[in-house]
């Protein structure tokens, strides 16, 4: 279903705070983020219909739990880490960045530290989204509910940033 | 015995990490699959990724499944952790030394990170 046709106002997503800023220093504060009108707690619900990993509570708190030391494992911030770096790999192929800026995100990507990768949630208008959003595609025997969008270069006056503690 | 960094060693670095975050992601999302069916290689609509890191996310997928012989979403939390940590071990080793005006830059940028916290 297209992000025009839901009638979910509000969209939400998990950053970490270094994607963040790093999405704010090199690429003009435009953010690339996967999204869903489902905030996330119920997953027995026929109305939560994302999957478990893509929900923004469940990525939340899985990353405030590495942040924290509660998981020791650091998967999700791993995860991260690599993200990054794919992402300044995309950017430098778009010619959005220099070889200089992708050589730093890289350093960057491997020496910040756990506490960087604290999490925020991103609530996003949808009426602002729309411009910027990519459908997900899922197949025609999943779920037809199943609403996940990627928003790529969304300007920040498109979301607030919060942090539950 | 073959390993990851014996598969990955004829492709080149952009392919290879490309091919190691959609092979992540796979992994992710194996527990999911027959319910939501997404297609681990669909992201940003920008870059799309080449035909040589597609071909080589599948031999990775297929050496790791052949390895352990079983599916990945078959995985133990275990099994799961294993791989990942070992996709990070190497992925993170890819890239060539950086010069040191890159690094003082880097490390300023960091500890700009730091005063935000």
């Amino acid at each position: 279903m297209s992000l025009d046709d839901i009638s979910h106002p509000i969209l939400y997503s998990t950053m970490t705070t270094l994607a963040y800023n790093i999405n704010k220093k090199y690429y003009g504060d435009r953010h690339y983020m996967w999204c869903t009108p489902y905030f996330g707690s119920d997953f027995e619900s026929p109305h939560f219909t994302v999957p478990p990993s893509s929900s923004p509570i469940e990525i939340y708190n899985t990353l405030k739990k590495e942040v924290n030391g509660v998981d020791h494992h650091n998967t999700k911030i791993k995860l991260n880490r690599r993200g990054i770096r794919k992402g300044a790999s995309t950017m430098l192929k778009l010619n959005k960045i220099t070889q200089e800026q992708h050589d730093e995100i890289v350093y960057i990507s491997k020496s910040a530290k756990d506490m960087h990768f604290r999490p925020l949630l991103c609530v996003i208008s949808r009426l602002e989204a729309v411009p910027f959003y990519h459908k997900v595609n899922v197949k025609d025997k999943a779920n037809p509910l199943s609403h996940e969008y990627i928003l790529s270069d969304l300007p920040q006056s498109a979301f607030d940033i919060i942090r539950i503690d | 015995m073959e390993n990851l960094s014996d598969i990955i060693k004829d492709y080149n670095l952009v392919d290879v990490r490309e091919a190691f975050y959609y092979l992540s992601r796979y992994l992710k999302m194996a527990d999911n699959e027959d319910e939501y069916e997404k297609d681990f290689f669909e992201d940003d609509f920008r870059s799309i990724p080449s035909i040589e890191a597609k071909e080589l996310t599948i031999n990775l997928i297929k050496f790791i499944e052949k390895s352990t012989e079983k599916k990945a979403g078959e995985f133990t939390d275990t099994e799961y952790i294993k791989w990942m940590d070992e996709i990070n071990e190497i992925e993170s080793k890819l890239d060539p030394d950086v010069s040191i005006e890159t690094i003082k830059s880097a490390e300023l940028v960091i500890k700009n990170l730091d005063l935000l916290e």
